[in-house]
């Protein structure tokens, strides 16, 4: 294959900030933050021991160094917890009300806030730094019974949900990154499905990190109480920004009995430039427990940003007959890292569970697959099918594949296959051949091979990826 | 678990080399599942619950029974891992003054040994060192008949910790056939540490096979660090059913062109048998292959482990690398575990692995219980099938005989008492 490199200076695509007067805690990770926060967000006392409590188990544990990216280290003490746009301390009654910069920003963005684009059918509850500003279509689904807010608001109105399930599926004592969101996180979102609803729309929020400085510490908490369905969005772009901020965010799925989940992100926050220089760290820890008979949790992933991208959403699959699947696409160009997959962990009787990850690499960057199977001896008649490709563009990146694959009882069967290869060279000659030059044709082809995730993605969301994978690999022909 | 592991001045000019090397070990004990490499294994705990003590007294080597094989060959005769003789006579050199096999001193291990600290089990390996045997083959020499190594152990090695080492040097163009036989008649519990060094050079090809005669109720762990040359070719076969725990780990190192690299291995594991193949296998220069196929069969509490890496350098194009490991769990209470690791920075490769876990295929036990074959019959055919499948590439009948053997015993033997 020829090496010819194709328009390299492909910029990041929504690199732009909006300045906004930012209202922030005093930098620095310590008692008085986590205090600040949770009075700056009126929390009742439980939350703010349960986040202290989390802050002094943080303080006994260590950064964890076993993943394959590394990254130069974070002066926690340098970050500010908490921002707030100022202008919403005055909280807006109307849509006019809120600051006509921030409704500006969410138009780039493309979120559909206002009315036409109540047409969509998507209600957003959009995150500008740590404060959620508006919420929309609240109407059609409080008329279901549907709690869809932030988790700040839900923790004033629904305390009893949030304290229910809050770190039921990521405890306080779990690991490093988790254990610091618990400690200072500030907005995110919260769902919760009553019993027998099907959500009429799909939920999304739009996270956005803005101020400088700020690490974004999210915590979502979904719910689907028994016979339930929802299907939520997330997406991500960040502005064009030279120093690297750390995002770690917590997200918790829970699915009752005959309840289903179906979780998809696009993420596309900054990768850094050409020659690695900034870049969002991004270090997620997204967990589902299916507790219920029946449940199924679903998590479909789009990873094209970030410096490093370093996640794992995993599904519990506690009751019996549940199912748990995991599709990804992982794209990395220049000096991007990620390090992703999925742990699937069978505890109930009949569980199943899916795992589809295409990976792809181009440039200097690195992708792995790391993803654990763990068929526990009670869960009987389990399956499990895994499979993970890798893609190789160029012979300066890199592509690893770290299953984990644990087989504890007879009647459990597991199928895992990986392969790793680079584009088939008979496929582009013949593109090429009806007329597509090499960027169409790589393109075309990289759709094909992640085609399988691509499927699992709603329709809102399916154009928008598509159109990703190729933006990502653009001048990465070679 | 009490270690009695002493040194004494005498007893050669490396004592401060081993001293050294067994504080190291002291400091960092054995590796438990903390260690990524025995994460499935944890040895502390395994033999912490097993042995009360362990020593490296000097055993007292009582001759074993000789164990007669009714085909020709070349014999190397171990002796509670310590050369006891050997014979070449069969092959009749041309050189009258050639001997292949030496005894080993620690001198010829300085060699290999790594400087980190790290490597508990070298460390202990050095410490301790009491011996082995190296064996060199003569450039272009291709043996006619294949070399036994009979492993004995026997008397009394009750809590006794045995290191020792093999060295090969296949030179340029040279052909040989090994095969390890392990026949232990001792009574008391041991651990052996061993550690290999294989070197192959250009045109060379070695077969290794390990197989165990009886049972064992002791304790292996084996390494091996082999490296090939351009145009060479290495295939080893594990066959250690029957033994309570083993650790065979290989790392091979693929440094010339066109190298080739394959690894086989069938297991009939049962009870409180925990066995675990490793593999490292380094793609360094273009245009290399490597084959692993790894199947394990598990009966009643036991433990399979498969854990094995492909690493393919930049530089290391037109790759071909494929990797299968199967587990079949017959009973409950067996676990099968399994790390296939792809490390890849070279684009124009093809490498795959492909790992299944689970019980016997309810068709196909339907379909030969359909043809009038009673379930336990067919139970057997079909563990016979899994497992034989392994044994295709080899071409010397005689040796396919030893393992079709081996296999069939554990299987009868296994299927008949479930």
């Amino acid at each position: 294959m020829s090496t010819k490199v194709i328009d390299t200076n492909k910029e990041y695509k929504y690199g732009f900030t909006t300045d906004i007067e930012s209202f922030k805690a005093p930098k620095g990770l310590n008692e008085a933050t986590i205090k600040f926060i949770s009075k700056e967000k009126k929390e009742p006392k439980w939350l703010l021991d349960w986040r202290l409590k989390a802050y002094k188990r943080l303080k006994s544990l260590k950064e964890p160094d076993w993943q394959k990216p590394k990254y130069p280290k974070i002066d926690y003490q340098d970050l500010y917890y908490f921002s707030a746009p100022k202008s919403v301390k005055d909280k807006p009654k109307s849509l006019d009300e809120v600051d006509p910069k921030l409704i500006e920003t969410y138009k780039k963005l493309g979120i559909p806030l206002d009315e036409q684009k109540r047409l969509s059918g998507v209600a957003v509850d959009a995150v500008f730094d740590s404060v959620s500003v508006a919420t929309t279509f609240k109407g059609e689904l409080t008329k279901k019974g549907i709690i869809f807010c932030s988790i700040s608001e839900a923790i004033q109105k629904h305390p009893d949900l949030v304290r229910k399930y809050l770190g039921s599926v990521i405890p306080l004592t779990d690991h490093y990154f988790a254990t610091l969101n618990s400690a200072v996180f500030t907005d995110g979102s919260f769902v919760y499905i009553p019993p027998n609803v099907r959500c009429p729309m799909e939920l999304s929020t739009y996270f956005r990190i803005n101020a400088s400085q700020t690490g974004q510490f999210e915590r979502t908490l979904i719910i689907a109480d028994k016979g339930s369905y929802v299907s939520y969005l997330e997406g991500c772009t960040a502005p064009m920004r030279d120093e690297n901020q750390l995002h770690a965010a917590n997200v918790e799925l829970i699915a009752l009995d005959d309840a289903e989940i179906k979780y998809s992100t696009v993420q596309n926050w900054y990768p850094g430039d050409e020659q690695g220089k900034g870049g969002i760290y991004n270090f997620v820890t997204k967990r589902g427990a299916c507790r219920g008979r029946n449940s199924k949790i679903s998590w479909t992933q789009v990873e094209t940003g970030s410096a490093i991208t370093w996640k794992y959403p995993s599904c519990i699959l506690q009751g019996d007959n549940s199912v748990g699947e995991f599709y990804s696409i992982a794209i990395t160009n220049n000096y991007q890292k990620a390090d992703t997959g999925t742990k699937m962990i069978h505890l109930g009787k009949n569980t199943k569970s899916k795992i589809i990850s295409k990976g792809i690499s181009a440039g200097k960057a690195d992708n792995t697959y790391r993803g654990l199977v763990d068929i526990n001896k009670k869960a009987i008649n389990s399956r499990n099918y895994t499979q993970c490709d890798s893609l190789l563009m160029g012979n300066k990146c890199g592509a690893h594949t770290v299953p984990y694959i644990k087989n504890k009882n007879s009647s459990s069967t597991i199928e895992h296959e990986a392969t790793t290869s680079k584009i088939n060279e008979e496929q582009l000659f013949y593109c090429n051949q009806r007329g597509l030059n090499q960027e169409e044709a790589v393109s075309l082809i990289v759709n094909g091979f992640c085609k399988e995730v691509l499927q699992q993605l709603p329709m809102e969301f399916a154009v928008e990826a598509q159109k990703l994978v190729s933006i990502s690999l653009e001048g990465s022909v070679g | 678990m009490e270690l009695n592991l002493e040194i004494k001045d005498s007893l050669d000019k490396y004592t401060k080399l081993r001293k050294e090397k067994l504080s190291y070990f002291k400091n960092k004990g054995f590796p438990n599942k903390r260690e990524e490499e025995w994460k499935f294994t944890d040895l502390e705990k395994i033999l912490k619950d097993n042995f009360g003590e362990l020593n490296n007294k000097k055993s007292v080597n009582k001759n074993p029974n000789v164990f007669n094989l009714d085909f020709k060959h070349n014999s190397i005769i171990l002796i509670n891992g310590q050369l006891d003789s050997y014979d070449f006579k069969i092959e009749n050199f041309q050189d009258k003054n050639y001997s292949p096999v030496n005894k080993l001193e620690l001198d010829h291990l300085l060699n290999f040994i790594d400087v980190s600290k790290e490597n508990s089990m070298q460390n202990l390996n050095t410490a301790l060192h009491e011996g082995g045997f190296r064996l060199h083959v003569n450039s272009g020499y291709k043996f006619k008949y294949p070399i036994i190594i009979f492993n004995y152990f026997s008397g009394t090695l009750k809590n006794k910790m045995i290191n020792n080492s093999e060295i090969i040097k296949m030179s340029k163009n040279s052909d040989a056939t090994l095969i390890e036989f392990l026949i232990d008649s001792s009574t008391g519990s041991f651990f052996k540490n061993t550690f290999k060094y294989i070197n192959i050079e250009d045109g060379a090809s070695l077969n290794y096979f390990f197989v165990n005669k009886n049972k064992s109720k002791n304790f292996f762990y084996d390494y091996s660090k082999i490296k090939l040359s351009s145009n060479s070719d290495l295939k080893k076969y594990i066959f250690s059913s029957g033994i309570k725990f083993n650790k065979t780990e290989s790392n091979i190192e693929l440094n010339g062109l066109n190298s080739s690299s394959k690894i086989y291995s069938g297991l009939f594991l049962n009870k409180d048998n925990h066995q675990e193949i490793k593999t490292n296998i380094l793609h360094q220069k273009p245009s290399c292959q490597s084959h692993q196929d790894i199947k394990n069969v598990l009966t009643t509490g036991s433990k399979g482990v498969f854990q094995g890496k492909v690493y393919v350098d930049q530089i290391a194009q037109k790759t071909n690398a494929y990797q299968l490991s199967k587990g079949l769990l017959l009973d409950e209470d067996c676990e099968f575990s399994t790390k296939p690791e792809l490390e890849i920075y070279a684009d124009d490769v093809k490498c795959s692995h492909g790992s299944t876990s689970g019980n016997i295929d309810n068709n196909a036990l339907y379909y030969l219980k359909a043809r009038g074959i009673k379930e336990k019959e067919a139970i057997k055919m079909i563990v016979k099938g899994f497992l034989e499948s392994v044994l295709k590439d080899i071409k010397s009948e005689d040796i396919k005989e030893i393992l079709e053997n081996h296999l069939d015993t554990h299987i009868n033997y296994e299927i008949r008492s479930n």
